[in-house]
């Protein structure tokens, strides 16, 4: 049996709109990054069911490279949670102002 | 102060029905599209006697005349540039995680090695490579005691 394409998008969507529902409700920098984690992984969803959808595996070469590409966001993103810890004692978003507008 | 993950309610949902707005919309469209069934579109779908591993291999590293799924691009110049991003990111979270210790930076990956065994070593680290003496520094020596005993 083979689910129909208009079902993987719509699941791509319901990730990708959890992920941006996360990112503009949420003041905690890991829940952020977690966010970002799922909108990427939305994008994953729909290149590989359109790669199997057009017979074509460029679509999961991509998606491979989305998830290296994740995996170095994730590492510099760690990193400065970290350094917003060590600095302010403290992991939300809203409290380091200085680099804003 | 948010130091874990608490679940906040009211008014700071508001925004969120932003994204519930958005997949209303994005649902709408997709559901008034006509796609093909995936069984009687052209091309879809893959043989199945190919090994689909090995034919992401083969495009990874641009072996064309292995390749027996056509249309499937070479990716090795950007195989290359992945490679350079992943080192260049492990580099820049070593960066990060660096800390100051009264002026002096403090790396990552340093290790305080046999001066910690013979002079008790420079203050023990907790967890967020700040230094706290008063609970690190009892587990330290309780620690050292634990090894005499042995």
């Amino acid at each position: 049996m083979t689910v129909d394409v208009q079902y993987y998008v719509l699941l791509s969507m319901a990730v990708f709109c959890i992920g941006l529902f996360g990112v503009l409700t949420r003041r905690n920098a890991l829940l952020f990054l977690m966010s970002v984690e799922l909108m990427l992984n939305a994008a994953n969803i729909n290149l590989i069911a359109f790669a199997f959808y057009h017979g074509n595996l460029t679509g999961q070469l991509f998606a491979l490279f989305i998830m290296a590409l994740a995996a170095a966001e994730v590492a510099v993103g760690l990193g400065i949670i970290l350094v917003l810890y060590r600095n302010f004692r403290d992991v939300d978003v809203t409290v380091p102002t200085t680099m804003r507008w | 102060m948010t130091t874990g993950p608490k679940l906040r309610l009211g008014k700071t949902l508001v925004p969120g029905l932003l994204a519930v707005g958005l997949f209303g919309v994005m649902a709408l469209i997709t559901l008034n599209t006509a796609f093909e069934p995936m069984t009687t579109a052209a091309g879809a779908g893959f043989p199945d006697d190919i090994s689909i591993t090995a034919e992401l291999g083969y495009a990874l590293f641009g072996f064309d005349e292995l390749q027996q799924i056509g249309g499937t691009e070479p990716f090795l110049a950007a195989v290359l540039l992945v490679a350079v991003a992943l080192d260049a990111a492990l580099d820049a979270s070593l960066v990060l995680a660096k800390r100051e210790d009264e002026g002096e930076p403090v790396s990552a990956l340093a290790s305080a090695g046999e001066e910690a065994s013979t002079t008790g070593g420079p203050t023990p680290a907790v967890t967020d490579g700040g230094t706290d003496d008063s609970s690190a520094g009892t587990t330290g020596q309780s620690a050292d005691a634990g090894g005499d005993g042995r």
